[in-house]
């Protein structure tokens, strides 16, 4: 399943995400991104209790970018039209996502999404489910690669 | 393939995953990718799983179940990869939609050749019905990968 060999299925296959807000304890985020290269830079910052802000830099390998860009293309997220979608108002915490694959470039940006009852009651539930589970499982799949190899927490 | 005898330190280029850079420690052992893992609970691999699925069906305990079947294809990764050594760790996500696993698996060894051995081994094996890859899944960064590569996206610290 990891096709491997043909140089042009890795190039321009980029992914970021992005969810915060700036509140009591600060800029509070996480965040993760996906270079070509394979690079995943990695950053969590909280100001809670003096916590201070995490950074990580690892290289994946390309069964595990494959993978990745195996979970987006099955998400439908490229079908998704966000242009009814509101926009984070202040105060409220946003999520971002930016997603490059081979001549496509999409970029989401949307409040948090607390639960699937956030979804039901969005403008366009069907676009926001798509969105609400592939950034979950996006997570899941980093946070999983964080914490096994650095052997820290990753706070969502 | 005598997993024991020749533990070959890398595998021919022509099915290796990476290319050139190598795999690279995790700071307490070495994490192998799992690519291609059966998702679905209702063709179980295994007999006991089945069974199961079929009286869960039958008293509608599906959800339940879905846990049960989870822990069995679990184990049924962890049996296959402890004949390479003792797995400190398996990560077998779950999709959040359906609840059944999403198709990938993270194991966890202490040493290169644990890791090695499992690689050269299973990689291209059927695994709960499936084909399934084994590859590293971190590796060392690559000349043009290293830092800053063309600059643009440098902001991912700093921005907002």
């Amino acid at each position: 399943m990891t096709s491997m060999g043909e140089d042009s299925s890795h190039d321009e296959f980029y992914v970021r995400y992005y969810v915060g807000h700036r509140g009591e304890f600060g800029h509070e985020f996480m965040e993760f991104e996906l270079s070509p290269s394979g690079k995943l830079r990695y950053a969590n910052n909280s100001n809670y209790r003096n916590s201070t802000m995490i950074r990580k830099e690892v290289h994946l390998s390309p069964a595990v970018v494959e993978e990745t860009r195996r979970i987006i293309q099955t998400s439908d997220i490229t079908t998704i039209d966000d242009s009814n979608w509101t926009e984070p108002q202040k105060g409220q915490a946003r999520q971002e996502l930016e997603i490059k694959m081979g001549n496509l470039h999409i970029a989401f940006t949307c409040a948090e999404i607390g639960s699937l009852v956030d979804v039901m009651n969005s403008v366009d539930p069907e676009g926001m489910r798509v969105f609400y589970y592939l950034t979950q499982d996006l997570r899941c799949l980093m946070f999983s690669l964080i914490s096994l190899h650095f052997k820290i927490k990753p706070i969502p | 393939m005598s997993s024991s005898s020749h533990r070959s330190r890398r595998r021919d280029d022509s099915d290796s995953g990476y290319t050139g850079s190598g795999p690279q420690r995790s700071v307490e052992g070495w994490i192998v990718f799992v690519t291609g893992v059966h998702e679905e609970a209702q063709e179980d691999g295994t007999s006991d799983g089945l069974t199961l699925w079929m009286i869960a069906t039958y008293f509608s305990l599906r959800d339940t179940t879905h846990n049960v079947l989870h822990f069995l294809r679990a184990k049924d990764i962890l049996d296959t990869f402890s004949e390479f050594g003792k797995v400190k760790n398996l990560h077998l996500n779950l999709d959040r939609q359906t609840g059944m696993a999403k198709g990938y698996a993270l194991v966890e060894y202490s040493s290169y050749e644990e890791a090695q051995d499992a690689i050269n081994n299973l990689h291209g094996t059927e695994l709960l019905g499936k084909t399934v890859g084994v590859d590293w899944a971190i590796v060392k960064p690559t000349a043009s990968s290293g830092s800053g590569r063309g600059g643009g996206r440098t902001k991912l610290y700093d921005h907002r």
